[in-house]
């Protein structure tokens, strides 16, 4: 059973968790991530890591760690279009204690319609910001209309730089 | 809910900040202009839904075999 909340850490140690993609892998407890009020649907949901085979893939999970069968395949915004600015109120982001919105990492969630690949679309709308410093996230609204809760992948990296 | 009918450039104050006005009717659409503080946060009724409703779509998706091959060659490493 994984200890303390994020921030009391200061172990070395790796830890075992069970991921829906990639089965039971090796994480630093300290890269687990809370999400004070879960995520939308998935409220109860509070503890994440973001988990990925390689290095530098564009795609990684966002894995709950305390259900292997839920993870969320997300996505850097700024590696699937040229620009993103995402308008959340700084009101909402109190709860990752980030009203600025600097130096936080943000992801998008991406659905793959079942055989569908090119359809796949990301979440520009409702994004996932993580203020890795504290290890908190959250997921957000952003009020700009232009952001889309269904992106298409595909055609926003062919209007990429 | 509290319900009133307003025509085309009549409108609503709400808490003495909030103005809502009816700025066209054109069908069964209506053009709804807002003028409110920043800190009044202004959704469409249906987008906590509609983010619910991606949520769990997104949580079905499948692992894919090779998900950076769908991605243009210049594309699948981050930048």
């Amino acid at each position: 059973m994984i200890a303390a909340m994020p921030q009391e850490q200061e172990t070395k140690e790796t830890i075992t968790i069970e991921t829906k993609a990639y089965g039971s892998m090796q994480i630093d407890p300290s890269s687990i991530i809370y999400f004070p009020d879960g995520i939308f649907a998935f409220e109860q949901q509070r503890k994440f890591a973001i988990v990925s085979d390689k290095e530098d893939a564009v795609f990684q999970w966002l894995q709950s760690i305390d259900d292997t069968q839920l993870a969320f395949l997300v996505a850097n915004p700024l590696d699937i279009t040229s620009s993103y600015q995402p308008a959340i109120h700084a009101e909402d982001l109190i709860t990752i204690d980030k009203p600025q919105l600097d130096d936080v990492k943000i992801w998008c969630i991406v659905t793959i319609p079942p055989n569908e690949p090119k359809s796949m679309t990301i979440n520009l709308q409702g994004p996932l910001i993580v203020n890795s410093s504290k290890n908190l996230g959250g997921q957000f609204i952003s009020s700009n209309e232009k952001h889309n809760v269904r992106a298409s992948v595909v055609d926003l990296m062919e209007q990429k730089d | 809910m509290l319900i009133l009918t307003r025509k085309t450039n009549e409108s609503i104050i709400i808490d003495d900040v909030t103005e809502i006005m009816v700025v066209d009717i054109k069908g069964d659409q209506v053009k709804i202009g807002i003028k409110a503080p920043k800190s009044v946060r202004i959704f469409r009724g249906e987008i906590y839904e509609e983010i619910q409703k991606e949520n769990i779509e997104a949580a079905k998706t499948q692992v894919p075999k090779d998900l950076d091959s769908l991605l243009p060659p210049s594309r699948r490493k981050k930048k």
